[in-house]
């Protein structure tokens, strides 16, 4: 079997299945290429009729202004229900000072917005874009991941899924992550974005932008967030972003792809991995991922 | 490019892992952001076990605790690598991991002889009907590369080994700390003169689709008046009657994949539309000829809860979508990650194929009532 095809059938069922067993299920959107492919495999999922998750997007204040045009624009042309948390919100009701490093992100802050969306709404089952080859964590998981009532995910004691069979039956005040591109990698993605024709926002392909150098090479995208130091360089370059997190700790990467091809053939030939290149969150702890998650991380 | 599944196995410290790991470096698949930690965490050379075990505890302890994914690709195959525990207490997750795969790496440590684990994983194997079993003896850099001492645990393993009807064998002698005969031929072996591990994967052929079983239909839901499923075997065409007990069903159009198609093949996800669609429930299966009812039947299982004193208690019988509640009896005590023959009594009989039961295809799961846990995986062996 190809194995896009199987791919695709994979997370079609595994969408399905999130349908057929929850009661109020959420499509997490962020507005990068993962969550809009599966907006895209929920249509297929359900078609003829109408995808049945309302989108939730947890809104760290610190988002391109292409993502959130994109994401404005793909509600609207797809007739979908979104529901826009804030991340400054949560913090503020937690007394959260903003962080103030030199990139200060609310990454890791998105968890409070997300597990007070959980209760708020009612959420019984998140479905997240977290792919297994993203990082080692994530490998480790499961395709529904089981949080107890305070979000946290426990990695010792996981439900097997022999079979692909998928237990989604939790008691009241659990949740359920569920994860249908589990067995996609990065270049998966990108290749089935090209065979589905996927529109995708323009920061994934090559662009003149105004860039910050840092020591060790990587390119942050200049934006207000970041404390500009005067020993600090900027430089115009031609770059894209393999990944969309927050603005303050995503980092570009020096590209010339214009187009999806492009993007495919430059994949083929990187020896960076996706996290690695552009995320600073990911640098600072070789657990970052796991602990992340143990609170309540997506 | 097709898609091909393979698990590691055997024995703790027998070196799945670092095979995986050597696996995935040798054939250029580590980013090198990543290979620079693993480099620095083995102190100068890359310590390839870190690669997979990927939590806390692991690391900590030096085991593999929970099954692992990983990915590669060569010219004509996506591989998605499933990196399972060794030590007896998490055979569970061996067993998870195990069951989609169909390619198995069992690792045989060539300093010692075989031991009780690697009996039960041979023993796993069999119960799930994996079909290609590729026997790699390990740590041949250990024992001098010396042929008799392969030979010696290849005798030991067929000693043990009920070899299934159609199930392939290899075996192939390897260091995957020194990455011998693993992706690069070993010039230290030359008595040895096959394949190497990932030419093995490579000429293995694809996987014999049921496209001419008899089709059936799994259902999953119903939705805005569509009945949503999942052909399960056999090819699907649109113009086809199908049966379940007296009752018939026609279907007026068919999505496959979410596109307006006539026919789909195993594993599709179908939407069905038509009149009849309303009498149709979640774990129903429909088939050109119709499946049988199962109220009561024997399941060979891997329990994966906690010890039962024999006795007899209720627990949910998942079969696919099907949800019953299922007396389970237990006529001695079952220990977490024993393997045994089950009885049990179904609360309202289930869809079964019989042909699916002979080819180990008819899967359940058991739930625990109180904490939702899946605490048992099997396959029916035989329907009441």
């Amino acid at each position: 079997m190809d194995h896009l095809h199987y791919l695709e059938t994979e997370a079609i069922e595994i969408l399905r299945e999130t349908a057929f067993q929850f009661q109020r299920p959420f499509l997490l959107f962020s507005g990068g290429k993962d969550s809009i492919c599966m907006v895209h495999l929920a249509r297929l999922a359900f078609a003829p009729n109408p995808i049945p998750f309302t989108l939730l997007h947890i809104d760290t204040g610190h988002n391109f202004t292409e993502t959130l045009t994109f994401r404005d624009e793909l509600v609207l042309s797809m007739g979908l229900s979104i529901n826009v948390r804030s991340v400054v919100e949560a913090m503020r009701k937690r007394e959260i000072p903003e962080p103030k490093m030199k990139f200060p992100s609310r990454n890791a802050m998105q968890s409070f917005a997300l597990l007070d969306a959980i209760q708020e709404l009612n959420i019984d089952a998140c479905i997240g874009g977290g792919r297994r080859d993203e990082d080692k964590a994530r490998a480790k998981e499961r395709i529904f991941s089981v949080r107890n009532h305070e979000g946290t995910w426990n990695p010792l004691s996981q439900r097997p899924e022999p079979w692909n069979m998928l237990n989604g039956r939790i008691n009241p005040g659990e949740n359920v992550r569920v994860f249908p591109l589990s067995n996609w990698t990065e270049l998966d993605v990108w290749n089935y974005i090209q065979r589905e024709q996927i529109a995708l926002p323009s920061l994934y392909f090559a662009h003149e932008r105004l860039c910050l150098e840092l020591p060790d090479g990587a390119l942050m995208g200049y934006n207000p967030y970041v404390l500009l130091e005067s020993t600090d360089v900027l430089v115009e370059r031609s770059v894209r972003f393999r990944t969309i997190g927050d603005m303050t700790c995503t980092a570009a990467i020096p590209s010339m792809a214009g187009s999806v091809e492009e993007v495919i053939a430059e994949l083929n030939q990187t020896q960076l991995s996706e996290r690695g290149a552009t995320r600073l969150d990911d640098r600072i702890s070789e657990a970052g991922m796991e602990d992340r998650k143990r609170q309540g991380y997506f | 490019m097709r898609i091909l599944k393979v698990f590691t196995c055997g024995n703790v410290d027998d070196g799945k892992s670092t095979l995986l790991g050597r696996l995935l470096l040798d054939s250029d698949s580590i980013s090198v952001d990543i290979l620079h930690q693993l480099t620095e965490q083995g102190g100068g050379v890359p310590n390839l076990a870190l690669l997979t075990d990927g939590l806390r505890a692991e690391r900590s302890m030096g085991i593999t605790i929970d099954v692992a994914y990983k990915f590669f690709t060569t010219k004509h195959t996506k591989y998605i690598l499933v990196d399972t525990p060794g030590h007896q207490e998490y055979t569970r997750n061996m067993y998870a991991g195990a069951s989609e795969c169909e390619v198995a790496v069992v690792l045989i440590d060539a300093l010692k002889p075989i031991e009780a684990q690697t009996r039960k994983h041979l023993e796993i194997m069999e119960t799930l009907g994996i079909k290609h079993l590729i026997v790699a003896v390990n740590k041949m850099d250990a024992v001098g590369f010396e042929q008799a001492v392969f030979m010696e645990r290849q005798s030991e393993v067929n000693a043990v080994l009920n070899p299934l009807e159609n199930q392939h064998l290899h075996w192939i002698p390897i260091s995957a700390l020194a990455g011998e005969n693993v992706v690069v031929s070993s010039q230290a072996m030359p008595w040895y003169t096959g394949p190497t591990i990932l030419e093995c994967l490579e000429s293995i052929p694809p996987l014999i689709d049921t496209h001419s079983a008899l089709p059936l239909l799994e259902i999953q839901g119903i939705y805005e008046g569509a009945a949503y499923g999942k052909v399960l075997q056999g090819t699907m065409d649109v113009k086809n009657t199908w049966h379940r007990g007296t009752q018939s069903l026609e279907i007026k159009e068919c999505y496959v994949n979410g596109i307006p198609k006539a026919v789909a093949t195993p594993g599709d996800q179908v939407t069905l539309l038509g009149s009849d669609m309303p009498m149709l429930e979640r774990g129903q299966q429909w088939g050109v000829e119709a499946p049988l009812q199962c109220a009561e039947c024997t399941v060979e299982l891997c329990w994966m809860g906690v010890a039962m004193e024999p006795g007899t208690i209720e627990l949910i019988l998942r079969r696919g979508t099907a949800e019953r509640m299922a007396r389970v009896d237990f006529p001695k005590q079952i220990n977490s990650n024993d393997i045994q023959h089950l009885h049990m009594n179904l609360s309202a009989p289930i869809d079964v194929l019989m042909e699916r039961i002979t080819a180990k295809k008819e899967r359940i799961i058991l739930i625990d009532t109180q904490t939702n846990a899946t605490v048992a995986a099997g396959i029916i062996k035989s329907i009441a």
